[in-house]
């Protein structure tokens, strides 16, 4: 059973659930998974910090919350954070010239507050200049990434 | 204002007549250029959060976007949309010689870009002229990628800093060939404010 994580949203599943983000530009696909417990989840993340934000209505498109909220929800779940392991890919820069560097700043962020969390980077595709889609396989904890530049490569 | 457009309806009516001498003064360059009948749609204003634009104008498909950053008095990008198959067909009708590929030649990318900098530069003097404003587009940039990667490019900028931000679309196409893209404006949230301001001053209702 497939579920769209849609922009700015956030999921967390069990097997046979497959967890799935489609064309993320500069913006990140965030999994989470405990290997022992199969319990996954994905965030498509668009920016890189709530900082300095008034209003957050919808928590989910920030880096730091999502990451926050979907690990309280995968421990909820019975998880255990020191099993818990990432992979990450998206954030992009698609046009060359220019001075727009949210992709980067995406990735970045989404590195500094694993590492503070104590979560493990297991795998990464991202930036350079393509759209890559994913899909999130809780069953195996493979991470399917597709671009049209490079077909498809497994995390 | 940031954090959300709050606009009143004369003023959502003005934007849409400024959008709409933008769009077409850039389709009628393309139908210049390309010396065929370009026709346009009524262009839409949206006003939305980012991730719903995104979830609606978006897509997986593989779409070419020239992206053109606008600097001086109005800061915001413009971005010409198209499909693969009016890519294919937009470059044959202007050099007259058919696409070899879906893979784009360096050829057809210059001739893509030129493209988009003509309709962004028409689109943006018609703007500046119209707001008595001095607008320049930076030099045109190209990606062939799935339409919503695309996007989110031009539109996780604004999001920064604002929930909602404002696009101006229109879509055009050709009379009787198989063309058919988008053109999008979005103005920067300051520059959306300047735009507002000047067009109250014109239609007498002061800042």
């Amino acid at each position: 059973m497939k579920h769209s994580v849609g922009i700015g949203e956030y999921r967390v599943v069990r097997p046979p659930a497959v967890l799935v983000s489609l064309g993320l530009g500069s913006c990140v696909g965030v999994a989470l998974y405990d290997p022992e417990r199969k319990i996954g989840g994905l965030a498509h993340v668009m920016l890189p910090s709530s900082n300095g934000t008034e209003k957050i209505t919808n928590p989910g498109k920030y880096a730091d919350q999502a990451i926050k909220l979907m690990l309280e929800e995968m421990i909820k779940r019975g998880a255990s954070k020191s099993r818990i392991v990432a992979k990450i890919a998206g954030g992009a820069t698609m046009f060359k010239n220019s001075k727009n560097s949210i992709g980067e700043r995406n990735v970045e962020s989404v590195r500094e507050i694993l590492k503070k969390e104590g979560i493990k980077i297991v795998g990464e595709d991202t930036g350079k200049n393509y759209g890559r889609s994913v899909e999130f396989d809780t069953e195996t904890g493979l991470l399917h990434v597709r671009s049209f530049k490079y077909g498809e490569t497994v995390l | 204002m940031v954090g959300q457009v709050m606009l009143n309806e004369l003023e959502k009516d003005m934007l849409r007549e400024v959008g709409s001498i933008g769009a077409s003064h850039a389709t009628n360059s393309l139908a210049e250029l390309t010396n065929t009948k370009v026709d346009i749609e009524v262009p839409a204003l949206e006003i939305k959060p980012v991730e719903e634009l995104l979830a609606s104008e978006g897509g997986e498909d593989l779409v070419a976007g020239v992206y053109v950053e606008l600097q001086g008095d109005i800061c915001g990008v413009i971005m010409l949309l198209l499909d693969i198959a009016s890519v294919v067909e937009l470059v044959t009708q202007i050099t007259g010689m058919p696409s070899a590929s879906e893979e784009l030649s360096d050829m057809e990318v210059s001739v893509l870009q030129e493209v988009g900098n003509i309709m962004a530069s028409h689109f943006s003097n018609a703007l500046a002229d119209f707001l008595g404003l001095k607008i320049m587009p930076a030099p045109p940039a190209l990606a062939v990628d799935m339409g919503v990667a695309i996007l989110d490019f031009i539109m996780l900028e604004q999001a920064q800093k604002a929930n909602e931000v404002i696009l101006f679309k229109t879509k055009f196409m050709f009379q009787q060939k198989q063309i058919t893209g988008k053109i999008f404006l979005m103005p920067d949230p300051e520059s959306l404010d300047r735009i507002i301001a000047l067009l109250r001053e014109k239609v007498g209702m002061g800042a």
